[in-house]
């Protein structure tokens, strides 16, 4: 803690407990994130200071990109303001030590591992999530592993704080043929941006056994779709693509087919309503751990066994249920790539995820996106109404539950949304709400179709086709809207009341109006909350996960507003 | 004399045997228990040979198996006593106190006291005086009938040294081990005083042990039979001159004005709320403890073990400074609200850049002039506090040590580390005063630390001097950032003068202190507060409406809906709160965070709660008959409840209402 060595052009505080604190406004900033973040994981970003978080998940992910404990320990040394704390260069040190000590390699059917030094095979050979897995030692710092316990001691290894690498390479798979087309349909040109390009090589590592299992970072809107097709362009074999849901499944499917050669029984859909098995074939999380009861087997598991897959993709892979991550296991000598927006997981299960799918291979943080156009700047406005008098006192009198209701259904917010909707009338514009009542109350005045939860699939994929094409223009949505749902063109949102579950559906929320416009390249989230009522305190949760993932957010009050109040 | 009380002839003979065993054997013998059979069949069976020639064992009777031979048992009783006495070789005064309680019964330590002037046990002065490298040396010196009077032990059957021959004898076995570096194996005695009578040398023996010139011990690794000096003497003995401490390659570099930093954190907790403190002993509740604690930034692993610099004591010495120098203070009524406070002085003192903070606290010890304090017992001490845990009689000598003790820091080379242990080594050994004072025939007297002598010896004050340097690096100079640290790829300590370190000791008229000055604050649209460099008084203000996350650099605060609430219900306003953030802050505050800030006190509401007189009637009709008669004293709450003001009046009402047949 001496106080020498101050220097206050860097741009980066280091403290005790492996936060880093990064001055957004220092002259260094750029140079300082762009090695932050090949050992360190963003985990706030409010206007002036970033936070960044050292893990030992984070370093093992620098490591396997190759990065070295001396370049991290200069770059945190060479940015950081002060000296940095010893405890954290020893933890790193410590962390970064362990990785490659361990490695997975092929031998006929089986699987050697291997120690670097005999003290550590005797470590790792004693603990007991390890003993079974092994089938005998071959030597003092080798041991038999069956095939098919791949997985299984990866997780197992893992979660002792001894990462594997796995050089155990990977089966072909059945091939495919098929490219990535040069022009879509419309005629409009059609290429990888750069840093989808360096996300797909990273992933493939031409081919080798450092490569072909993974996980790609890329923000709401960057395309993480384009990328993997990116991935299957180059290893030309059968692809099984997991998703969140039927929706997104038949996102996926349009895209392949416009920005490929694959014909269409080429692919297929698995999911509730259909069971093609193809060459590419799209299913849910929810039918692959479906099952008749609990005592029952995930009968759809089966699909991972259907075909000679060389790769598995892994949409919103921090969404990943546990049966997944179980069948997962089992699938080791496949490619498994993972997409998400970030890594961090609400059961804190990222060690599976680097275990079972891979590393991250690339990891592209949103303000560069931003910056260079690719991914829309968004401000966030939350509008703030009084509620009427007369709901005052009922207001006071009610229970928390009733309480919320009231002040999320408050009738003024529709005069608010006519405002807002008057201040966009080119823009495509998306209404969420939770209630259905208000849905209805605002939307069928305008003319707007609502889509809930209980809207049929095909009415579903008819309505987001006139909105994408342009035909429609307002569209008012419930929860399903939250979920992998591509909408290019909406550049407006308008939350007039929501669940506020978790962080990543907020996330959800944003990403689906985050792509890039032509011209401006701006879009806009409008939250319409109750004063002085539950629904605001809510909406303080929301305002500063907002503010933490670098949306600039602002508050006015309704009375502030001005201009026409209705739109036709 | 308990087991040493032995045939020392019988162990001569027995010895030579016992030299020639192996190492291993002879620890294996001189185990804490005699050896099992199995271990003497079984794993001492490469040895038989020569077990059974130097008859420490035997066959038993049918020829099949080896025991002790029983001629042993005893010789091997004293062996064994003597493994114990290894720990004499760390030649220390607990090994010397536990040697004491081992060998000798309570009136043999009483007379041995008696011998040193003492009416009591007291082996601290027993200590003293045998573990002396005079005191062998004035033996072999001494005439028998001087030395018998000053030492005979009264009381006693025998006086040791009655005989002039075994007296004579005692004087060459000491001064034979003098010569060969303070011990002599056991082994030799026999060949070395061969055709002296045998019994005059086992009754010297006998007087050696009693008198404390002499002890057997066997040696570590080689369990050879050892009768030496005391080994703190053998040690004397045989050391090097010492020789000046010369620059050293470190790692690990740690320097810092570390009690700076600390009265800051507890500036700056006691400003945001006061310590409670206990009335009972004065110390503080747990509660504010651990919030200093807490507050104070780590130290390197290795400073804070290596230097005792836990955080409780840190947080005492920062208090203690603060206190001193007026930044703190205590207030309140005794049980009841007692607290420590943060004074204006001490908010004044937040406010300086850390480098005039740092030579404030220099200059205090640098100009102290007042003189050596004198306490109550007429020892004086240093107020200066940099030579502290010392106090003696004698004014002159304290402040040789003074003098003494800061050019022996001064001495330090500029720029380099030295080796510690060789700089307290050559100090305490050259240019000491308190072995000066000695080594001029002067008695010496005082208190080192919690140690208090009289009639101290060269040994104990080489040792307190050492200590003493050490109390003055550890608790001083490197806590004032007067000193650097580090350790040597061997793991020696060393340590060097800093900048600050020579502006002290007046080496410099001014030092370097590089600082995070003007440190930038930032409120984020999260609401958190982010400081980019240290600003004490900052932290004290913010800590009025936010909740602190941190200390010093990094997320120090966030602000809440609670933590406004709470600073509200202190009477703190927005306007205020806002002018506070707009004094430090060197970014506008959020859009998003003025609004909520400004709601959050919108919401605020005073009431008051009042005690008064309601009046509650069967009927609108009783409520406004009591009404009429009030006299405008009764004010109307509900169409049946009223209320009485004025309480005064109740009597009066109710003797009215009474008349009218409405009764209470």
């Amino acid at each position: 803690m001496s106080m020498t060595h101050y220097n206050p052009e860097n741009p980066l505080v280091v403290q005790g407990d492996h936060t880093i604190l990064v001055e957004v406004d220092s002259p260094r900033y750029g140079a300082a994130r762009d090695e932050l973040v090949r050992f360190a994981e963003l985990v706030k970003a409010p206007e002036h200071i970033h936070t960044y978080r050292v893990t030992p998940l984070s370093i093992w992910n620098a490591c396997a990109a190759g990065t070295s404990v001396e370049e991290i320990g200069e770059a945190l040394r060479g940015f950081s303001k002060y000296p940095v704390p010893a405890n954290v260069e020893t933890e790193i040190r410590d962390w970064a030590l362990r990785y490659g000590r361990l490695r997975l390699s092929r031998n006929g059917e089986d699987l050697v591992l291997e120690a670097d030094d005999a003290v550590l095979a005797e470590q790792v050979s004693r603990h007991k999530a390890v003993v079974p897995l092994i089938v005998e030692r071959l030597s003092r710092q080798t041991f038999r592993i069956r095939a098919q316990s791949r997985g299984e001691i990866k997780q197992a290894l893992i979660k002792v704080g001894f990462p594997v690498e796995d050089l155990a390479g990977y089966v072909e798979g059945e091939r495919l043929s098929f490219e990535l087309r040069a022009a879509l349909k419309n005629g409009r040109p059609f290429e990888l941006r750069h840093y989808q390009v360096e996300a797909a090589d990273a992933f493939h590592a031409a081919g080798g056994a450092r490569g072909g299992s993974g996980v790609i970072t890329l923000p709401c809107g960057a395309g993480k779709t384009i990328v993997a097709l990116g991935c299957m362009a180059q290893l030309q074999t059968s692809t099984l693509i997991l998703t969140t849901s039927v929706t997104a499944s038949r996102q996926w499917i349009r895209e392949l087919l416009e920005k490929t050669t694959l014909a269409e029984d080429q692919i297929g859909e698995y999911s509730g309503l259909r069971k093609q098995i193809r060459p590419v074939t799209l299913a849910t999380y929810q039918i692959m751990t479906w099952r008749q009861d609990r005592e029952a087997d995930f009968r759809h598991m089966e699909l991972f066994n259907g075909r000679d897959w060389g790769l598995i993709v892994y949409d919103e892979v921090h969404l990943l249920p546990a049966p997944i991550f179980r069948a997962t296991a089992g699938l080791q000598a496949r490619r498994r790539l993972g997409l998400t927006a970030t890594l961090v997981r609400e059961d804190g299960h990222e060690d599976d995820v680097f275990a079972l799918i891979g590393p991250k291979k690339a990891d592209v943080p949103w303000k560069v996106l931003e910056d260079q156009g690719w991914i829309a700047k968004a401000t966030c406005t939350e509008i703030r109404i009084p509620l009427p008098e007369a709901e005052r006192m009922p207001y006071a009198i009610a229970e928390r539950r009733v309480q919320f209701r009231l002040a999320a259904e408050n009738e003024r917010k529709i005069d608010v949304v006519r405002y807002i909707l008057a201040q966009h009338p080119d823009d495509l514009v998306l209404i969420i709400g939770m209630y259905l009542d208000q849905l209805k109350k605002l939307a069928e005045p305008l003319g707007v179709p609502i889509l809930t939860g209980q809207t049929p699939q095909r009415k579903r994929d008819e309505v987001f086709a006139e909105f994408r094409e342009g035909r429609l223009r307002i569209l008012a949505v419930s929860k399903i809207a939250n979920f992998a749902v591509d909408l290019p063109d909406a550049s407006v949102a308008i939350q007039i009341s929501g669940t506020f579950g978790s962080r990543q559906e907020e996330a959800q929320r944003l990403g689906r109006i985050l792509r890039p416009k032509e011209g401006a390249n701006q879009a806009h989230f409008y939250t319409i909350v109750t004063r002085d009522t539950v629904e605001q305190d809510f909406a303080l949760k929301r305002q500063l996960f907002l503010c933490e993932q670098g949306y600039n957010y602002s508050i006015v009050d309704s009375e502030e507003l001005t201009g026409p109040q209705l739109v036709r | 004399m308990k087991v040493l009380e032995i045939n020392w002839l019988a162990f001569l003979a027995d010895v030579e045997a016992w030299a020639l065993l192996p190492a291993t054997v002879r620890g294996m013998l001189a185990g804490a228990h005699a050896p099992s059979a199995e271990q003497i069949n079984f794993e001492l069976r490469e040895h038989h040979g020569v077990l059974l020639r130097a008859n420490i064992l035997r066959r038993s009777a049918n020829g099949k198996r080896l025991l002790l031979h029983k001629d042993t048992k005893n010789f091997l009783r004293v062996v064994r006593a003597m493994e114990q006495n290894r720990e004499l070789e760390g030649a220390s005064k607990p090994v010397f106190e536990t040697y004491l309680s081992n060998y000798f019964t309570y009136e043999e330590k009483n007379s041995l006291a008696r011998v040193t002037g003492q009416w009591y046990y007291d082996h601290e002065a027993i200590y003293r005086r045998v573990s002396r490298v005079q005191w062998p040396q004035e033996f072999v010196k001494a005439r028998h009938s001087e030395w018998v009077k000053l030492y005979a032990l009264r009381s006693f059957r025998e006086s040791y040294f009655v005989s002039l021959d075994v007296f004579a004898m005692s004087q060459r076995l000491i001064a034979d081990c003098l010569e060969n570096g303070g011990s002599i194996p056991f082994q030799e005695l026999t060949s070395r005083y061969e055709g002296r009578d045998s019994g005059v040398l086992d009754a010297a023996l006998m007087g050696c042990f009693r008198y404390l010139l002499l002890y057997p011990w066997l040696k570590s690794g080689t369990r050879e039979a050892i009768l030496g000096v005391w080994p703190g003497i053998i040690q004397r003995l045989n050391r090097k001159p010492p020789t000046p401490p010369s620059a050293a390659e470190v790692r690990n570099v740690f320097q810092s004005p570390l009690l700076i930093h600390d009265i800051t954190t507890v500036l700056v907790s006691a400003g945001a709320e006061p310590f409670r403190v206990r009335a009972g002993d004065n110390m503080l509740f747990a509660k504010a403890q651990k919030t200093i604690d807490e507050s104070l930034t780590a130290l390197p692993d290795w400073v804070e073990k290596g230097f005792q610099l836990d955080r409780t004591s840190r947080a005492r010495s920062a208090l203690f400074y603060a206190d001193n120098q007026g930044l703190v203070e205590q207030k309140g009524v005794h049980g009841k609200d007692l607290r420590i406070e943060t004074t204006q002085r001490g908010l004044k003192w937040l406010e300086l850049p850390a480098k005039i903070r740092l030579r404030q606290m220099l200059d205090s010890v640098r100009e102290a002039t007042e003189g050596l304090r004198k306490s109550s017992d007429l020892h004086y001490s240093d107020p200066s506090l940099l030579v502290y845990r010392l106090s003696l009689p004698s004014e002159k000598l304290f402040r040789k040590v003074i003098v003494a003790a800061k050019e022996q820091y001064t001495s330090l080379p500029a720029g380099s580390l030295v080796d510690f242990q060789n700089f307290c080594d050559y100090h305490s050994r050259r240019g000491n005063p308190l072995v000066k004072h000695i080594e001029a025939g002067r008695k010496l007297q005082g208190t080192v630390g919690s140690d208090y002598f009289y009639e101290a010896t060269t040994e104990e004050m080489e040792e307190s001097w050492a200590d003493l340097l050490w109390s003055i690096l550890r608790a001083r100079l490197l806590i004032m950032g007067a000193a650097t640290v580090g350790y040597s790829a061997d793991g020696s300590l060393c340590l060097g003068l800093s900048d600050a370190g020579r502006y002290l000791l007046g080496l410099a008229e001014d030092f370097e202190l590089e600082e995070a000055s003007g440190g930038e604050v930032i409120v984020q649209p999260n609401f958190e507060v982010v400081f980019l460099g240290p600003r004490p008084l900052a932290e004290v203000e913010i800590s009025r409406f936010a909740e602190r996350c941190g200390s010093h650099v990094g997320l120090l605060f966030k602000i809440t809906k609670k933590s406004v609430m709470k600073a509200a219900s202190t009477g703190l306003t927005a306007e205020s709160l806002f002018e506070i953030l707009g004094l430090y802050c060197s970014k506008d505050i959020p859009n998003n965070v003025k609004r909520e800030i400004l709601g959050w006190f919108g919401n605020c509401r005073r009431i008051t709660l009042q005690s008064t007189v309601l009046i509650r009637c069967q009927d609108a009709e009783t409520a406004a008959r009591v009404l009429a008669v009030s006299g405008g004293k009764v004010e109307r709450v509900t169409d049946t409840i009223l209320e009485l003001r004025d309480r005064d009046k109740r009597t009066e009402l109710v003797r009215k209402l009474k008349g009218m047949g409405i009764f209470v």
